[in-house]
């Protein structure tokens, strides 16, 4: 807020040198942060920054090993998310915090159920959700079953939470990853109107374009340590990315790549499948993709991306449709075969589906290896000598950050993770690869390097699919977008000649009826 | 007609034990710490209530006291299974053979007996005939006639299925195992829901055993649980977190054990009369696993990495 | 231990996910085993080792025995002199065998509960090739038996493999009650069609002596079967920990999406592994009858099934802490029968001491990290 510097309020908080370890671990060191009335105050970092580390000693449910919190010039001590409620501060979760199976007014009231005696007072619990539900223009029957509301709606009833439990400072964490351009623009205008009412905001992102079209000031975090706390109108978007990484070359432009060829590696067509468990179900999709050429697939999450990569790969069947790589029908074939044939897949959930998270380094680059053994060879020595030299090589060829290749995997960083995972696909030398997500979790040089290697495999004619809820990695990257809307294609675009604003409007599916493939 | 009577009358003998351990490992169900060990807790209820039963020749000291031994106990497992992170199902599967074990320890080492304990001043449970219903057939073998422990068993299902819908307890209860940081972050003890879970769990097994071994017959025999215990673990799995349902599954698996009972062994060999709750839990699972839409329900099994 | 439970895919993530990014680093865990400096790998030994000492003197203590002079007369009857160790060992032969394939089925995240049923289904099966086949050449007899009882327990653990892998029916559940409905019928078989009418019921007819091991060391019943064992637990070792079957295996339990994704076969793993799990069940029920009792009766083998469910838990599915936990079990069991022999401590104390060991074992982890708590809470306490 502009009014800081004429009537210089107090602030409602104070975080002075924050220090917290996990370990060996340094996750906030010396840390700072200070929070005025009415004001929306970004935190940016990087993953591993050690935003998320304060946010939850703010909310007592961590302890700083040293350092104050003070609140409304008052030291306090948060020992439990409890204690920070009762001083009037309230978070909404990266992960919501909703429990699927209870109903709106129960997750409303969770923790603060009013009624006598232990029992659960629907009447007054109603009454008392009311007002913060049509603050939020939640018009929602209290008995829904939250599960079943999408994110958008989910994460209104996570900012009602902690409305009906008086909260004045709102910490936000990662609050526009699930949600649509227009979704986002319409939580900006909520988050503008709560602090317009008084109400301060936290508002933890590494979305810049989010951050300067929101925040009244910026604070930035590297490596746990705080690096500036400047008004937004005195920064640009060099300047925080420059701060947060520590670095002033970080290509934020298009990356160069070769102009796709002519002949056709994927073709599908008339895909369709069941219902997914998170996840729409694919309408009759069509597509093709050449060799060398990279073809973005946006959408809003859960629109039929992950149904579209699992059905490529095989982990999923389809119900109908075809799936030709290079010529040769996919459709029928299992997960090993395809990949015999030459498809790749780089899939979202890393830690689930990308790395073994519990095996070692080596277990996660020799998949593809390992994968060509056959009948009494499985008995065979799985990591002889010569394999292991090799997984040696990988680590130093991919800039692999680990102790060894016997290191297990989950003590590496997303983006060395995600080296792994890309190691293990493009040594395959693919004839097509399909990348979902591959840049989520993955810290800025690290992606850079990704996208080098992506470059370089479309450069040996690979065919690329590249699914992405990051619009700016998909403009950045592809050579035609393709736009998700509840499983079916509904728009066609050259990336160069398209924006963020119109690939939105397509996402949301508002002109679907017209462009529908 | 009498043998309808009898079919029926121990019927909802074999249900009582059931039924108990069942409800006993709901609320476990629910914070998602499935308790495997019922077998054990059960076998621990049924000793205890016998020794105690035995020294004191009172009936109700028996009773009392088991459940608040297995109160503790359960205050103790719960305690590991959090605070000390071990995994609930090696506790439970540990349980039972330390149960197992341990009643014949005991049982050798107190008594200096092996196999059998029974003895005419261990106090029998008191069985209720209620006037009027009493004489009336079938309605008189259902409602009449069983160990007071039958009818606290229905008075549980009663107080769980309100509970269910106007606590805030079975709220959190839920929270505590659906989305645990959830509960958390609303200012819940998730720590405190799991224990007390496993508190209720262990209370009432040791009900459910003082029934084995008190309200049926009056003795203590090794392993007397023979598998009720998964019987009711099946129950559980079987309700998905319903309490009416749950009583209902309980029921078939007592009458299916009934059959076995009351089947002349010229109809049927005994030992295939003794499968049929088995049998019918395996092809319940089996049906439950094709029918559901989520798939099936899955036992939360350890990670076994190091 | 919660964090680190595979549930169900849909209700996990919550409680996985709710751990920030740092989290998934700072687990104190060494990288790999190389690292670990020695010291730390013999904690946990020296801990469980030390925890059971004092378990057992305080129970030996608690009925009023002195506890060092006769836990130190039950271990001289366990390991006393070769033949006491021989007959510790023989006891323990088919234990070896069931409990590397449970791990074996551990491993690609079947957890095979039914041992005890694949025990059973494995005696009943050799007795009846052993009784009613023959005489023959006494090795290609065996082989018969171990043979026939493989393929019998193979077979009901690959079905209830078949069914998680096809139909996603929960294995635990299906393979504990496989348990009762197996023993059922064979204790059917021994009552009725098959019994011995010269003995009492529950008992089959007594093999030919060629489907029984010699004896390799006089009057201590252990016989030419440790030769097998040996075998087969080398075999699995190689077969689990090095093969690259035993990586398709290990994946698949460990990360079953990974597997998946990377072209493993997870259907096939399950049903392979359930299957070389129920086999090595089966043989180990075949030792019980061609090692040592010679026919099948309804309690040959009560409680192994579950023995060998418990060490392959507390091994954490690997086959050589798994071979260890069985020596130290059998050591335990024949100890607490030679207390039973000087004392009227009951030789259940081994079942006794197992559990409490087993649970002191699992609670190591969360014992130090609660006492590291507390040292932690008291600086803060003195540092304020």
């Amino acid at each position: 807020m502009s009014s800081n510097d004429q009537a210089a309020p107090s602030p409602v908080l104070e975080l002075q040198g924050i220090t917290k370890t996990f370990g060996p671990v340094v996750a906030n060191e010396n840390v700072n942060f200070d929070l005025y009335p009415g004001e929306i105050h970004a935190l940016v970092g990087e993953n591993g920054a050690g935003k998320t580390t304060l946010m939850r000693i703010l909310f007592g449910m961590y302890r700083p090993n040293a350092g104050s919190i003070r609140l409304g010039g008052r030291e306090v001590e948060l020992k439990k998310p409890m204690d920070a409620i009762e001083h009037g501060i309230g978070m909404v979760h990266q992960h919501f915090m909703l429990v699927p199976s209870f109903s709106v007014l129960e997750n409303i009231t969770l923790g603060a159920e009013p009624g006598a005696g232990g029992l659960f007072d629907r009447g007054r619990a109603e009454e008392a959700a009311r007002g913060p539900m049509e603050r939020l223009g939640l018009a929602l029957d209290p008995s829904t079953v939250t599960g079943s509301l999408n994110v958008a709606t989910q994460q209104k009833l996570e900012i009602t939470k902690v409305l009906y439990r008086g909260a004045k400072i709102i910490i936000l964490d990662e609050p526009t990853a699930v949600l649509t351009p227009q979704e986002t623009e319409e939580l900006f205008v909520l988050l503008k109107k709560l602090a317009a009412d008084g109400s301060s905001i936290i508002f933890i992102s590494h979305k810049l374009r989010e951050v300067f079209a929101v925040a009244d000031r910026i604070t930035v975090l590297r490596n746990g340590r705080t690096v500036s706390t400047t008004p937004a109108r005195d920064l640009d978007a060099s300047a925080v990315v420059a701060a947060m990484t520590g670095r002033s070359d970080v290509n934020l432009g298009r990356i160069t790549r070769n102009a796709p060829e002519d002949d056709v590696v994927l073709s599908v067509s008339g895909l369709s499948t069941a219902k997914f468990e998170h996840d729409a179900a694919l309408d009759s999709i069509n597509f093709e993709v050449r060799a060398g050429e990279v073809v973005g697939i946006a959408g809003v999450e859960g629109n039929g991306q992950s149904a579209l990569a699992e059905t490529l790969i095989g982990t999923a069947a389809p119900l109908a449709g075809k799936i030709e790589l290079a010529g040769t029908d996919l459709t029928r074939l299992a997960v090993s075969a395809r990949r015999d044939l030459g498809l790749s897949y780089v899939p979202e959930d890393r830690h689930r589906e990308g790395i073994p998270i519990n095996g070692s380094v080596l277990e996660g680059l020799a998949a593809g290896t390992l994968r060509r053994h056959r009948g009494w060879n499985g008995l065979a020595n799985a990591f002889p000598r010569a394999l292991q030299a090799w997984g040696t090589d990988m680590i130093s060829k991919y800039a692999i950050r680990t102790s060894g290749r016997n290191a297990k995997c989950h003590t590496l960083s997303g983006g060395n993770q995600q080296k792994i995972v890309m190691a293990r696909e493009l040594e395959e030398q693919p004839k097509c690869i399909v990348l979902a997500q591959p840049t989520r979790g993955v810290d800025l040089g690290a992606i850079e390097f990704l996208y080098d290697r992506i470059a370089e495999a479309t450069a040996r004619s690979c065919a690329v699919v590249l699914i992405s809820a990051d619009l700016d990695e998909i403009l950045r990257l592809s050579d035609r977008v393709l736009v998700m809307y509840r499983g079916r294609m509904v728009a066609e675009e050259t990336a160069t000649e398209t924006s963020r604003e119109e690939l939105g409007m397509h996402m949301t599916g508002a002109k679907a009826l017209g462009t529908a493939a | 007609m009498d043998w309808i009577d009898a079919f029926l009358a121990s019927g909802i003998r074999f249900t009582t034990p059931i039924l108990l351990a069942a409800l006993a490992c709901l609320p476990t169900a629910w914070t998602k710490d499935l308790n495997v060990g019922l077998e054990g807790a059960m076998l621990f209820g049924a000793f205890s209530g016998v020794v105690i039963g035995l020294s004191t020749e009172s009936g109700i000291a028996a009773v009392g006291l088991t459940v608040l031994i297995g109160a503790a106990c359960g205050a103790v497992f719960g305690y590991l299974i959090t605070y000390l992170r071990v995994n609930v199902f090696v506790a439970g599967i540990v349980l039972n053979v330390f149960a197992a074990g341990a009643t014949v320890y005991l049982l050798r080492s107190m008594f200096g007996v092996k196999g059998t304990l029974s003895d005419d001043r261990i106090p029998a449970m008191a069985s209720v005939s209620i006037p009027g219903i009493d004489g009336i057939p079938v309605l008189g073998a259902v409602l009449s006639g069983h160990s007071i422990l039958t009818y606290v068993s229905w008075a549980i299902i009663v107080v769980a299925a309100l509970a269910v819908r106007y606590t805030v307890l079975v709220r959190h209860l839920k929270a505590a195992g659906e989305h645990p940081a959830a509960l958390t972050a609303a200012g819940g003890n998730v720590t405190r829901m799991r224990i007390l879970a496993q508190v209720w769990c262990f209370a009432l097994c040791g009900l459910a055993g003082v029934q084995l071994s008190m309200g049926q017959l009056t003795l203590f025999t090794e392993g007397m649980t023979s598998g009720l215990g998964f019987v009711a673990l099946a129950a559980v799995i079987f309700c998905r977190g319903k309490v009416l349902l749950l009583a209902l599954m309980s029921v078939g698996f007592g009458l299916s054990s009934a059959v076995a009972v009351q089947v002349n062994a010229s109809v049927m060999p005994p030992q295939f009369a003794q499968m049929i709750p088995y049998l019918v839990a395996f092809i319940g699972l089996i049906v439950l696993a094709r029918t559901a839409k989520d798939g099936g329900i899955r036992i939360a099994t350890p990670v076994l990495e190091d | 231990m919660n964090t680190q439970t595979a549930t169900a895919q849909q209700a996990d993530p919550q409680r996985k996910s709710h751990l920030p990014e740092g989290d998934r680093r700072r687990r104190p865990k060494a990288s790999g085993r190389a690292g670990m400096p020695l010291a730390r790998r013999l904690i946990q030994p020296a801990f469980i080792l030390v925890a059971g000492l004092i378990m057992a003197l305080v129970l030996i203590a608690a009925q009023g025995y002195e506890p060092f002079s006769t836990l130190g007369a039950g271990l001289d009857y366990a390991l006393g002199n070769p033949a006491s160790i021989a007959r510790t060992l023989a006891w323990g032969l088919p234990l070896f065998v069931a409990s590397i394939g449970v791990c074996l089925a551990y491993r690609s995240g079947m957890f095979n509960i039914g041992a005890e049923g694949q025990i059973y289904a494995g005696a009943m099966a050799a007795a009846l090739a052993g009784a009613y086949i023959g005489p023959m050449l006494s090795g290609l007899h065996l082989l018969l038996c171990l043979l026939f009882a493989a393929v019998v327990g193979g077979l009901i653990a690959a079905g209830l493999g078949w069914l998680r892998a096809a139909w996603g029916v929960d294995e635990v559940l299906s393979t504990l009650l496989s348990n009762y409905i197996i023993m059922l019928f064979c204790a059917y078989l021994a009552t009725s069609p098959l019994r011995d009418p010269a003995r009492q019921s529950g008992t089959t007819k007594e093999v030919f002596d060629t489907a029984m091991f010699g004896e390799i060391m006089p009057r201590t019943q252990l016989t030419s079967a440790l030769f097998v064992v040996i075998v087969l637990c080398a075999a699995t070792w190689w077969l689990s920990e090095r093969s690259v079957t035993g990586y398709r295996w290990r994946m698949t339990g460990e990360s079953p999406d990974f597997a998946a994704a990377s072209g493993i076969s997870v259907k096939k793993a399950r049903i392979a592994s359930m299957a070389t799990s129920g086999a090595l069940c089966g043989i180990g029920g075949a030792l019980l009858v061609t090692a040592s009792q010679g026919r099948f009766w309804t309690e040959i083998g009560t409680g192994i099934g579950w023995d060998a469910v418990l060490i392959a838990l507390i091994s954490r599915a690997r086959p050589v802490p798994a071979i260890i936990w069985v020596s130290v079990y059998c050591i335990m069991r024949s100890a607490a029968r030679g207390i039973e022999q000087v004392s009227t401590v009951p030789s259940e104390l081994s079942l006794v001491l197992i559990s409490g060991i087993i649970i002191a074992a699992a609670a190591r982890a969360g014992i130090f990290s609660q006492f590291t708590a507390l040292k932690q809470r008291f600086a803060h306490v003195k540092g304020h």
